[in-house]
């Protein structure tokens, strides 16, 4: 009796005060660095490479609701669908991350491309990539690259039919990786950071991609770890293998992917000195398929093979 | 729907200093408390319900006490602690009492006249001790003051920290820009006890550097002493941490030093003490007054005056809720300590905690106007590693909850889960909204075979 007439408070495990962050900011930090890159490819490529990201994400948040709407929901009122969709807790399209797959794996595919690739594309990597192993968390790849790593084996051919940039026509072209590659033909350097030269959508200009990674930087969604690593690994590496340096720096999907691909916080390690380790191997395994590889461009497969290592980096370094 | 729109504004990792403001008021008192409760068992074996320490008792009930008077001592493991009343008065219940850290225990309530009569000042020159070791050590547990490392031979460094863990207090702070002398000469005698301590070093956070000059001065006075200035502030809980490395010799506790300040083979016997000891010490030394008062912030919604207060020891809340401006009716949660470490209470009458430098009363939990307060679901662990990047102890938290979620208690201890602050700051990061910290406290109980939640880790607030 006397402990219920007193005024008793409110208990619970401290800390009390948060810094606000959700999955979801950390997400849509990510779109939002990804739109000066969006907008330069629209630019260069025309309205087709809008088209092209617009299906690639469209396809993903669809099939990330209907997927886990099947598999993943416990409870669902079939007679208020909409309501129930937006309440349930295991529907979590609204997070962003399939958003951000969809983005990204739009941005490796050539602008060529038909218009039903990205879509199997995106499938690819929702459903196999991450719903299959559990959802945002659980998987062990990168599900933009893995969607991509099923297409280049899948249709080789849409997916290596490049453009050619600004003023022209249906042109194709090949990619600078590629020029070098066959020909021995080095790009200029300036053209390479501008972005004024044939290649996957999103990947060719340096400069915006650095605009959005900068953004990146100052919203804390990212550490300098793993592109630093990355991308001095990749320098010192063809340096040493006598290969023009800035070039392999510069060209391909590197700053795509060193900023956006293996950063990717699920399938990347979680110490300072993992991730550093992560970068490493990520830049030396590029080196090594440019070099001797079949293949003119290692990043995607690089990042791939070093997301597989990930835990193992995890239980080395903590 | 917070965290729904993207925003454009930087996401600290560290809790910003928001009541920046009280930091620059001159400190108040309040030292005439109607009634004080003074606990004379301060520890508890189980962690569990009831405290079973020794103590002993010089009151009886309807007695009259003065200010500064010994009124009990507490027992615990060959220490021995005086404890004094903080007012004159009455002597109205003696028995158990709920504890602020959350079990039962014998305590004495003392109701005030009002008048403050003071006992018979007693200081060290004229007690008749002689200056050795065992006589100093034996005349401020007779003090009140609690000297807990039991071996001083082996301390070769002595930390003093004046860095300031909780966002919002500052009481430390004013200590220093108002007692300066004090802290002085508190140190001298301290150093008395630790002779064999080779150098002295007060740690100051980088935002703090405005006392820099002040604790250069002290430097001046004393040898041996520097002051080192340091990029994050050290959690009180590395106190116990480092007492168990001297006085156990764990190897458990591997402690690494978050700054990288002073690698660990520097300093294997290094003792930390708070700056408000010091002051205690001086003041029961030179004036012979025992340790009756203590500096504490009042922060939080309930109280229309945050403030820097002096008070009595054992004044209850819900005093000083009425003296702040507040009303006791509308405070909804209590925190001895601030918002990232503290120690959550059931009603306002409990009373400060002696450990404590500083208390937060909040008027409402949810959707409270001032501090916007929400509930949060949480998600799946994305492994972002923002935890291991903010971690003080250079842990990493999100490995360490995943086996302790699967029980593994014997891989999470090897991953140093004994080494964990319980500072909070895993989880004020943490994008997913996992309860980090309450789950590393419980794999803690759950590790060392206690199967309960209910308490407190008591090493934390010494």
């Amino acid at each position: 009796m006397e402990r219920q007439s007193r005024n008793l408070l409110i208990t619970s495990s401290p800390p009390y005060i948060k810094n606000g962050e959700t999955v979801h900011c950390l997400m849509f930090d990510v779109i939002i660095s990804l739109v000066p890159a969006a907008l330069f490819s629209i630019y260069v490529f025309g309205v087709r490479s809008l088209w092209i990201i617009f299906i690639s994400s469209m396809t993903a948040v669809i099939t990330e609701g209907v997927l886990q709407l099947l598999f993943f929901t416990k409870e669902f009122n079939y007679k208020t669908p909409i309501l129930s969709f937006i309440k349930s807790e295991d529907i979590t399209v609204t997070d962003g991350s399939a958003l951000v797959t969809g983005l990204l794996l739009a941005f490796t595919l050539p602008p060529t491309v038909p218009y039903w690739i990205p879509i199997v594309g995106t499938v690819v990597a929702i459903a196999l990539g991450k719903l299959a192993f559990g959802g945002l968390g659980y998987n062990i790849f990168n599900p933009a690259l893995l969607g991509r790593a099923f297409l280049l084996a899948a249709w080789p051919v849409y997916m290596t039919t490049w453009l050619a940039t600004i003023n022209a026509d249906v042109v194709t072209t090949a990619t600078p990786l590629s020029m070098m590659k066959e020909d021995g033909q080095l790009t200029p350097i300036i053209n390479l950071i501008v972005g004024n030269v044939s290649g996957s959508i999103g990947e060719t200009s340096v400069v915006a991609l650095l605009l959005g990674a900068a953004y990146l930087f100052y919203k804390r969604t990212i550490t300098w770890h793993i592109p630093v690593s990355y991308i001095v690994t990749v320098f010192v590496f063809s340096l040493v293998l006598g290969m023009p340096a800035f070039f392999h720096v510069f060209s391909g999907g590197l700053i795509l992917g060193a900023f956006y691909m293996a950063t990717d916080v699920v399938t990347s390690p979680c110490t300072p000195k993992g991730r550093i380790i992560f970068g490493c191997g990520a830049g030396i395994i590029t080196i090594l398929i440019r070099k001797y590889g079949g293949y003119p461009e290692g990043v995607c497969y690089a990042i791939l093979i070093m997301n597989a290592v990930a835990p193992l980096i995890d239980r080395i370094k903590r | 729907m917070d965290g729904f729109w993207p925003t454009f504004t930087k996401r600290t990792l560290r809790p910003a200093n928001y009541m920046q403001e009280i930091a620059a008021m001159h400190t108040e008192g309040i030292e005439t408390p109607e009634k004080v409760v003074l606990f004379l068992q301060d520890f508890c074996q189980d962690f569990c319900v009831k405290s079973n320490d020794i103590y002993e008792v010089y009151v009886k009930e309807g007695e009259r006490v003065l200010t500064g008077q010994k009124i009990g001592l507490l027992l615990s493991d060959s220490k021995k602690l005086a404890v004094h009343s903080s007012i004159s008065g009455e002597v109205i219940t003696l028995g158990e009492a709920l504890h602020p850290l959350g079990w039962k225990a014998y305590a004495i309530t003392i109701k005030s006249d009002g008048k403050d009569e003071r006992a018979q000042l007693r200081p060290f020159e004229g007690s008749g001790l002689t200056s050795s070791k065992e006589d100093l050590l034996h005349f401020l547990s007779d003090m009140g003051i609690l000297i807990d490392y039991g071996l001083p031979e082996q301390v070769s460094t002595l930390l003093i920290n004046v860095t300031e863990f909780e966002p919002c207090f500052s009481s430390k702070e004013r200590l220093v820009v108002e007692e300066q002398e004090k802290l002085a000469k508190g140190l001298e005698v301290f150093l008395k006890l630790f002779d064999s301590a080779i150098n002295t070093i007060f740690l100051l956070e980088k935002r703090h550097q405005h006392l820099f000059s002040n604790l250069r001065q002290i430097c001046s006075v004393i040898k041996n002493t520097d002051v080192q200035v340091v990029r994050r502030p050290y959690p009180v809980t590395l106190q116990s941490l480092l007492r168990e490395r001297i006085t156990d010799g764990k190897k458990t506790a591997m402690i690494k030093w978050p700054n990288a300040v002073m690698p660990n083979a520097v300093m294997p016997n290094a003792v930390m003490i708070e700056p408000s000891v010091l002051v205690s010490i001086y003041d029961a030394y030179y004036k012979g007054e025992p340790f009756i008062r203590q500096l504490i912030s009042v922060v939080g919604s309930a109280v229309k005056k945050p403030l820097n207060l002096w008070i009595r020891c054992g004044t209850t809340v819900d005093y000083i809720v009425d003296r702040c401006g507040g009303k006791t009716t509308n405070v909804k949660r209590l925190t001895m300590g601030g918002p990232l470490m503290g120690v959550p209470q059931h009603t306002v009458d409990v009373p400060v905690l002696k450990r404590a430098n500083g208390i937060s009363i909040d008027v409402a939990v949810l959707f409270d106007d001032e501090r916007k307060s929400r509930v949060y679901k949480p998600t799946q662990c994305i492994r972002c590693g923002k935890c291991v990047d903010v971690c003080p102890a250079k842990i990493t938290p999100n490995a360490i909850v995943d086996l302790i979620q699967d029980r593994r208690y014997e891989e999470a201890i090897r991953l140093g889960l004994f080494s964990c602050l319980e500072c909070g700051l895993c989880y004020y990061v943490c994008p997913s909204i996992l309860p980090l910290m309450e789950l590393m406290k419980m794999g803690k109980y759950r590790a060392v075979g206690k199967h309960t939640l209910l308490t407190y880790n008591y090493y934390k607030m010494l």
